[in-house]
Formats: C-alpha cells, structure tokens, sequence
C-alpha cells in the first residue's frame, strides 16, 4: 500500500468511526485522494460536496494530513476527480466534461465561462438523478395503480415508440414518483449508453432561471434537447412561469420528434392545471394519460409489508392490517406510521407486536381522528344555512340550495383528503367535474363577496374546532 | 423606601436535562439519536399546543447538534425562507404552519434536498401532519418521518418544574406556592413561567420571601 493509500485509508476510517452513515457516505466516501510533494490534493464530486467538505471536515483532514505526513504539507480541495484513479467513463453523463474543466481551471474567454457557468449548473445535473431502490420490482401493485404499472412497463420495454408523453397524474404522496423512476431505472439498466434524466418541475424552473442568468441558454437546450429519456415531476409548478413553459415547449417537441421519451406527472389532470398555455395541455395528451389512485386496504398492507422487508424485518400480518386501516391518506404517512412502530420498538426494546404497535400508534390515532370528515362538513353547512342535509344530496339546483352545496363541496376539498371524484360520490353521485366547477366559482366570489368569504371562514373554523 | 430589583434576566438555557419528560421520554430519546447522527430515519416533526416545550426541545436538540461538532441551520417561517439556505447536517423550523405559500414552496425544496443529502430534519407545529394548513406535498411530508405529539406535563411535572426555575434564579419558592400557580393560573409553562419571574422580582423590591399569602398578593397586582 503506498503512502497515500494509506494516509486516505486510515483518514475514511477515522471518519468512519465519527460520523453516522449517512453522513460518511454522503460527505466522506465520494471524496478521492492525491498526493504530490507539498501538497495533498481532495477532489468532491460537485461543487456542491466540496463546499461542504471545505466548511466542515477541512481542519480535521487538515490535522490527519499533518498526523501523516509531518507539518509542512498544504491542502488542497478541488472539483473533479483523482486522474491516476480515474476508470473509463462509460456512462456519458454531463458530468464528464465537468470533471476535466475543473481539474485544468477553464480560460477566462467568454465561452469558456459561459460553459464554467453552465458547468456549474450541471452539478445538478450529474447522472440521472434517480433513486436506484425506485424498480419496477419493489412497487407495489394493486387496482390503484395496476394499469399505470401496466403503460409504464410498455413504455420501460420500448421508450419512445410506445405511448408518447407518458402522463401520470394522482395525488400527492400515492407512487408517481416511484412508478416513472421505476421507468428509468429499467431503461438504464437495459441500455447503460441512453442518457436519462430525472428532473423536479420545481428544479428545472431554477434551471431555466440560472440558465437565464447566466446566459447559457444554449448549453440549456442543448443538454435537456439531447437527452432519451426526460422524466419530469409535479408538472403543475410550471404554472404561470412562462419563460420555463416556453423552453419546457422547445425540448418537449424536439425529444417526441426524435422518438425521445418524455414522461410527466401532475397531482391533477392535465385539463385540470391552471396557468399553463393551451399548447402545452394539448400536448401532455398526445400519449397516454394514466391514473394513480389511493391505495385500498390490501395494498396498503403490501405496501407495508415490503416496506419492513426492505428495513430487513418481518412484519406480522396483524399488524399491517392494524396500521393499514387506520391510515388511508396516503403512502408518506403509512411509511411514517411504520416508521414511528419501529422507533418505538427500538426504544423499548419490545419486539413489534399488535399491543405495541396500538401503543406507539396512540397519538396519531387520536389526532387522526379529529381528521374532518365530508358528513361533518355537510351538516354544518346545512345548519348554517338553514337547509336540510339531505339537500346537500338532492338534485335541486335553486340558488338557495346549490351555493350552500357548492360551499361545502370546495370546504371538503379543502379540509379533507378526498379526491374530487369521491368528494362528488358524497354528494349524491355528481362527478368530478362538478366539484371542480364548485370550486372555481367559490373561490371567485370569495374575492368578490365578502359576505360569502365572511361565511366561508366562519364555516372552516367551525369545522377546524 | 422601595427596593428597585435590577431588570436584568438570564437567557433560560435549553438542554435535555433540564427539560421535565413527564410523558415524552421517547420523544428525547429519540431527538438525542437524532442530534448525534444515530437515529436511522433523519425526520422528525413534533407538534403540540403552546407552552407545551416545543421550542425548548428545537433549541435542546439544535444545541445538542453544535456540541457534537455539527452544523445546524435555523429556518424562520414567520418571515420568507430561501430555499438556497445554506446545508447543515440539522435543519430547524419552528411554526411550520406559519409559512407562507412562497415559503412553503423554498421549504418543500429544503426539505427533498435534506431527505436527498440523508441530513436531518427537525420541524415543529401546533397541529398533527393531518390537520396542518400547508401544501398536500409538504404537509404528508411532515407524516413521512417520526412523528410526535409533545405531551403537556401533568400537574406535578409542572410544580416540579417550576420549583427547578426558582431555584434556577436563586429563589426558593415552596410546593405550595406553586401547585397554587398550577392551579390557579395559566395552565401552559411559559405564562406559569412568567408568574415566577414576576414573584422572584415583587420578593426582592419587597425584601420577602415567596409565602402563599405574599404570592396571591403579588399576582393580584399583576392582573
């Protein structure tokens, strides 16, 4: 082992041995190590990890070196990657450009700083961006996602020839997530050469701003026109953000031109998103609109099930049930109340039976049933009103009866977590649509009305206490 | 000639030790995990009425983090967050409710970043993840890690507690006097706390000791 092997080997351990998991093998295990005759020279992965490394760990490595070598080395922490070390770059991926512009410092031309700025905004973008434990094989499947399962895998096994755009569109916290990585990650691992990215709406709007600030518009095009896959997520937040619609719009109809795949998800459907232009809308319906719903019973006890496997313990059935009746909203929160029987079985050392998990459920159940429940709402609107709960069913449509309706459809969109479909089931059978259109026009007069907005806040703390 | 106390007080130090668990012994078990990097899942939201402990947990757990050599970034809801607040291995925010829609979005953000970066999460409201006023995508993530009501303490924790603050200042202060306070005054710690100050000043500009005549005399004048 030569000096330098060494030195790092003995510097991970310390740290190791210092920090928790996470903490190593974010921070610590990505960095690489080179020494010359002064000085010893850390590359981080990003600029990102370096200016971390840099604020935290430095003295500490500073002190190791120092340890190891005698006081009269320097320092260094650089961007890039340790070039004795360096395996062949299979994968083309926007970082490897970087790591060679960062070891020889770019010229000052223009160009060269446009691309150094650019570069900058590609540490985001290093690799894919998925999360590897999202596969086809650790979702779970049942009839709320069975047939959005069923296109994804179509289109995983043959992208962009099958359905294209892809559009997924469900609440927050069911899966989408997890169903279009899934897509990557079987594509990646079928085709290590495409060149596949994932992408938050919420951080390619940041892109489109830094891009635009520093005016690397081009090498922004150029990288999201290039791509085989674009996965990206939570769509709705390109709302009312024009200049990112407009370049969304560019690379969305160079990649489907080129048989590229485009995948996208919404928490609504796509008629339903506010503050997107038309052609857009039009667009995300060229391929296949599919929907995610909310788990039922059985699946949220699969879910549960595969969860505790992939912390690498069993789950009793018992127990599963127990958890999965009780919370129904979503996948998070079912994580969350898994998570929290566990932390309490750890805390006192009890294995994880029906008793304890009622006992570390306690406080979740008591606050989940002050959830507000859609009859609840129905009958203190009525009340309110003065009309009859069953009204709030009937068919009448007189003014008097219908805006009370209308009210109490968009509180129970507001203080529930209903989706629209089964917030229009509860009110005799009406759909969806109905309850959007309730909504919109509520939340139109409340602008215009006061005596209405007055109406509607007394009714929402009335429901909240 | 009346005796003019100096108005001077010492910031209340926030640890572990010296705040009363009463029903929340896992709550601290599990926020000392945290603050040492040991716990394996890295988001906790604590949510509870006012003057329950909450912010005196934050500050215990935020502290509890420095000591260990890491660093903690502090998020003010009240005011608007950037979501290019600097790393740390500890992200605080109190009043998570109080966000506002910009806020929720930069904290949405902070918080995937957190997740992505396995650093740690710390939030605190006064309602459950399912009644919380936020955005769905932030609000089930506030359900997503350990969740934790923060129990008030019962009457006994209380008047130990309150005896612990009077000692704290140099005044003693009998049980009596204070299981009077619990239970004739506010019932949440930081009104009960302001009632020992109040005493502890009115005994030294009275050159008295805190008997239970001389307490509801002094609170008297308070109201």
């Amino acid at each position: 082992m030569s000096a330098v092997d060494e030195f790092w080997t003995n510097c991970l351990a310390k740290f190791e041995k210092e920090l928790s998991v996470q903490q190593f093998n974010t921070w610590i295990k990505p960095l690489q190590c080179q020494v010359d005759e002064e000085a010893v020279v850390i590359f981080a992965p990003n600029h990102f990890t370096l200016q971390f490394v840099k604020d935290r760990f430095f003295a500490k490595i500073e002190k190791y070196a120092n340890d190891h070598f005698g006081d009269q080395m320097s320092l260094e922490l650089k961007v890039g990657s340790n070039a004795a070390i360096r395996r062949p770059v299979v994968e083309k991926s926007a970082v490897t450009p970087e790591v060679e512009a960062e070891v020889e410092p770019a010229k000052a031309t223009p160009l060269a700083a446009k691309t150094a700025a650019f570069r900058q905004l590609a540490s985001n973008h290093e690799t894919t961006r998925l999360n590897p434990n999202f596969t086809f094989d650790t979702l779970v499947t049942g009839k709320a996602n069975q047939l959005a399962r069923a296109a994804a895998l179509q289109i995983a096994e043959n992208p962009g020839h099958a359905y294209n755009p892809l559009f997924v569109y469900g609440g927050s916290g069911l899966g989408k997530t997890h169903l279009i990585q899934a897509i990557g990650n079987f594509v990646h691992q079928h085709n290590s050469q495409a060149k596949i990215r994932y992408i938050h709406a919420e951080r390619y709007v940041a892109d489109v701003v830094k891009a635009y600030q520093h005016k690397a518009f081009d090498e922004f095009k150029r990288y999201y026109h290039s791509l085989d896959l674009l996965l990206i997520d939570d769509i709705q937040f390109f709302s009312g953000k024009n200049r990112t619609q407009e370049e969304f719009f560019y690379a969305f109809n160079a990649l489907i031109e080129g048989h590229r795949q485009v995948i996208i998800t919404s928490d609504r459907y796509p008629k339903e998103i506010e503050g997107i232009e038309d052609r857009l809308i039009s667009r995300f319906g060229w391929g296949l609109t599919v929907a995610i719903e909310p788990p039922e019973l059985e699946m949220r006890v699969a879910i549960l099930m595969k969860k505790a496997e992939t912390e690498g313990f069993k789950l009793d059935s018992g127990v599963a049930f127990f958890i999965a009746k009780n919370i129904r909203s979503n996948v998070r929160e079912l994580e969350g109340a898994l998570k929290r029987v566990l932390a309490y079985s750890r805390f006192t050392g009890q294995p994880i039976t029906l008793e304890l998990t009622k006992e570390a459920m306690k406080d979740i159940l008591a606050a989940g049933n002050k959830q507000i429940s859609v009859e609840a709402i129905q009958k203190i609107v009525a009340d309110f009103y003065k009309i009859k709960v069953s009204d709030m069913h009937s068919k009448k449509r007189t003014r008097d009866i219908a805006r009370p309706r209308q009210v109490a459809m968009t509180l129970a969109k507001d203080l529930t977590h209903m989706s629209l479909p089964a917030i229009g089931e509860a009110f005799g059978g009406r759909d969806h649509t109905t309850v959007l259109h309730a909504c919109k026009t509520v939340a139109q007069l409340r602008q215009t009305d006061s005596n209405l907005n007055h109406d509607y806040n007394v009714l929402t703390q009335m429901l909240r206490n | 000639m009346k005796q003019l106390p100096l108005d001077l007080e010492l910031p209340h130090p926030f640890a572990f030790d010296n705040f009363v668990v009463g029903a929340n012994a896992e709550l601290v078990f599990q926020l000392s995990e945290l603050a040492r990097g040991k716990l394996p899942e890295r988001a906790i939201y604590i949510w509870g009425v006012t003057g329950t402990g909450k912010s005196h947990l934050l500050n215990a757990t935020e502290q509890a983090t420095r000591a260990g050599g890491f660093a903690v970034a502090r998020i003010d809801a009240h005011s608007l967050v950037d979501a290019n607040a600097p790393m740390a291995e500890l992200l605080v925010v109190d009043d998570i409710e109080a966000a506002s829609p910009a806020s929720q979005i930069a904290l949405f953000d902070l918080y995937n970043q957190q997740r992505e970066a396995g650093l740690a999460w710390l939030a605190a409201g006064t309602l459950p993840p399912s009644q919380l006023p936020l955005r769905e995508d932030l609000r089930n993530r506030m359900g997503w890690g350990l969740v934790y009501e923060v129990r008030p303490a019962n009457d006994d924790d209380k008047i130990k507690l309150l005896q612990q603050r009077a000692l704290e200042r140099g005044v003693e202060i009998g049980e009596e006097v204070c299981r009077y306070l619990v239970t004739h005054r506010g019932r949440d710690l930081a009104s009960l706390f302001a009632d020992i100050a109040w005493l502890d000043r009115e005994a030294l500009a009275a050159k008295r000791p805190v008997t239970l005549p001389f307490a509801r005399e002094a609170l008297r004048q308070r109201r």
